[in-house]
């Protein structure tokens, strides 16, 4: 056993250790390096929504300091995980603005976290961009909070319009999950969008984060007789209604996702060939049209061999906008950034071409993709 | 219906089979076994490790893999479940005394749940397993094989001896020792049962529907002791009730317009349940002997 002394003194020398990055980061923030933060969900449920952002990062930030970082100063990102939890948000954005003095917050990858933590961003008045969180309240009367994405408004809307006039679909079922404001608005635009091009929603069911078992709500989705079912779910919940979807004898009635379903747990064995010939709504397919994103799909086939999802593509485009947008300000200063960032205009990222509009958000066709022999193919681009 | 009524059941059975280990814990000990969850989410990885990782390439993971993890995960909870007992409740047993005889066994019950999961966040990361949900077992497979074990748990509890030495330890330790019963040897057997309890329900509730996590363990765990209690904890026909309960209850609101208050409208009821009877279902209202 050891002494209490001896463990006191390991005690101290070991948190010593622990706060030395936070030294480091703070001297060299100033001078030789960009420190930029990064709040994703890295771990747990869906944490491939975070880990995929992180990877685009990833990319995006070696090539920028391959080709001589910024300005010959180094660029470095901090990277904090949230779990995707509200709370764990909010407090992890403090610590990379307090502690870190960060220039500028990337993320996170889902709308409930980013939504808690911009509170903090505006509050300290240091911009945060996400690229995926794509609920409307994200950057809605906020100042300093932008996302290089589409809303869900849009993103609703053309779900709605390629199920009524593409699917040619009359009744459409919606299942969602409560207390998530992805899903709760997704499911909200969609339905008023639906009704309005003269579809019917024949049933709606609602299930908890934590559900296991999703037969009930299915079953009963079976009884209404739809002819699509709009699914506003991240890919844990795919793992859960695709396989329930065949066991209660739904195959002939295809589900219509939205970009959380774009994430290796609806890849998995079992699940992907559960849901064969569904639909789902995305920012971005790496077979798409756009020319651009060919040397990132490249690069990140070789390094994770496999193809790039939306929110590597979302990640990658982050930071080269932020890199962008520090070029065009007029001082290294989280206000300066800022007025930068909403500036931005025709901004070319593998993502697409945008600018950064009035709302903050960027506008970009909506891809559809297909679950085709077990992988995701491009199937068409909606403009709404 | 019939489909929402076995899906129901198997809900329910699933969540008894966990609330057993618990109750019969208490049964014999007087001690709320907080690492139960702990067991049950380690007997989930290792059931899941030996049908992912090993299996694959060897026999198939098909329906036989499944069956050659299940027993893995059963060895796994049992060994597991008896090691904790010897090295975290048995010498506090012999060494506390008064009011802290109660007491610093379920603090420690807590520090070993807190640890395991640590640990397994260590070694397996928190980003949740699934099996092939292909493997699933139907649901009336599920009521089946959750019945059979049951049944054989009551035979064991009340026709073997080692069931009526456990009842005995549960009335009265200090007479059943005088009667020839070694104590020790029948609360090991009863952490062996619960822990092998533990693994099926794992493994059956892994398959058919949720993740594995180094969380699991408290989000069953948690329903299963509330299904303990409310049936009457130290009783298992009571625990056996209380999981079907919890599993009807849940799946009747998920089918009402309140589904998404879900938890919060199954733990109101079951509060009322415990307020009418304090005791639990089956519980015994005895003023007990301390």
């Amino acid at each position: 056993m050891i002494s209490r002394r001896r463990f006191l003194g390991g005690v101290a020398v070991g948190s010593a250790f622990a706060s030395a990055p936070w030294l480091v980061g703070c001297k060299k923030g100033g001078s030789g390096e960009i420190v930029l933060g990064a709040i994703l969900g890295l771990s747990g449920q869906d944490s491939s929504l975070g880990v995929e952002t992180k990877e685009g990062m990833e990319i995006a930030l070696e090539e920028l300091n391959a080709a001589g970082g910024f300005k010959g100063k180094k660029i470095r990102v901090l990277y904090e995980d949230t779990r995707l939890d509200p709370n764990l948000a909010s407090e992890k954005i403090q610590k990379l603005i307090d502690r870190d003095r960060v220039l500028c917050v990337m993320g996170d990858a889902a709308s409930t976290p980013t939504l808690s933590a911009a509170a903090y961003a505006e509050k300290a008045k240091v911009p945060l961009i996400s690229g995926s969180a794509t609920n409307v309240e994200v950057t809605k009367n906020k100042k300093y909070v932008f996302r290089i994405c589409f809303t869900d408004d849009k993103q609703g809307s053309a779900a709605a319009k390629f199920a009524r006039d593409e699917l040619k679909a009359n009744k459409a079922a919606i299942i969602y999950v409560t207390g998530n404001k992805y899903s709760e608005g997704l499911q909200a635009i969609f339905t008023r969008d639906f009704e309005k091009l003269g579809g019917k929603i024949v049933a709606k069911e609602t299930f908890q984060a934590e559900e296991t078992n999703v037969l009930t709500f299915l079953s009963k989705i079976k009884d209404a007789g739809p002819d699509i079912i709009f699914a506003p779910v991240y890919p844990s919940d795919v793992a859960k209604i695709g396989p329930t979807k065949l066991k209660v004898g739904l195959e002939s009635v295809p589900l219509l996702g939205t970009d959380g379903w774009d994430g290796p747990a609806t890849r998995a064995k079992g699940v992907i060939e559960s849901i064969e010939g569904c639909y789902f709504t995305d920012l971005f397919a790496a077979e798409g049209p756009n020319p651009r994103a060919k040397p990132f799909v490249e690069k990140y086939q070789k390094l994770h061999s496999k193809l790039p999802s939306s929110l590597a593509a979302g990640g990658y485009d982050v930071l080269k906008m932020v890199i962008d947008a520090l070029g065009r300000a007029k001082a290294e200063t989280p206000d300066a950034i800022r007025d930068a960032i909403e500036a931005t205009k025709g901004f070319a990222g593998v993502t697409g071409t945008f600018d950064i509009d009035a709302e903050h958000n960027a506008q970009k066709p909506v891809t559809v993709m297909k679950i085709t022999g077990g992988d995701f193919k491009y199937h068409t681009q909606i403009s709404v | 219906m019939l489909a929402w009524l076995l899906n129901a059941f198997a809900q329910g059975c699933m969540i008894a089979l966990i609330a057993l280990g618990y109750t019969m814990v208490y049964g014999v000990l007087r001690l709320i076994n907080f690492a139960h969850s702990e067991v049950l989410m380690m007997s989930g990885y290792a059931a899941f490790l030996v049908n992912d990782r090993l299996l694959g390439g060897f026999v198939g993971s098909g329906t036989r893999g499944v069956v050659i993890s299940t027993l893995v995960a059963i060895v796994a909870a049992v060994a597991l479940g008896v090691t904790i007992e010897a090295v975290a409740y048995r010498p506090l047993r012999a060494r506390a005394r008064g009011a802290t005889a109660r007491i610093a066994p379920l603090v420690t019950a807590i520090g070993v749940s807190m640890l395991l999961q640590s640990v397994a966040q260590l070694a397996f990361t928190a980003t949740p397993q699934r099996f092939d949900p292909r493997l699933a077992p139907p649901a009336w497979f599920v009521i089946v094989a959750a019945g059979v074990v049951m049944g054989a748990l009551y035979a064991l509890v009340n026709l073997t001896w080692m069931g009526k030495a456990m009842r005995a330890v549960a009335v009265n330790a200090e007479a059943a020792r005088l009667m020839g019963i070694k104590p020790a040897r029948v609360i090991v057997f009863t952490f062996a049962v619960g822990s092998a309890l533990a693994a099926i329900g794992a493994v059956l509730y892994a398959t058919t529907q949720a993740s594995i996590e180094p969380t699991m363990g408290s989000a069953i765990g948690t329903l299963a002791f509330v299904a303990a209690v409310v049936g009457g904890i130290g009783s298992v026909p009571g625990a056996m009730l209380g999981g079907v309960l919890i599993g009807f209850l849940g799946e009747l609101v998920k089918s009402t317009a309140f589904s998404g208050m879900k938890d919060a409208i199954v733990f109101v009821l079951l509060v009322i349940v415990l307020l009418v009877r304090p005791a639990g279902l089956l519980g015994s209202a005895r003023a007990e002997k301390v």
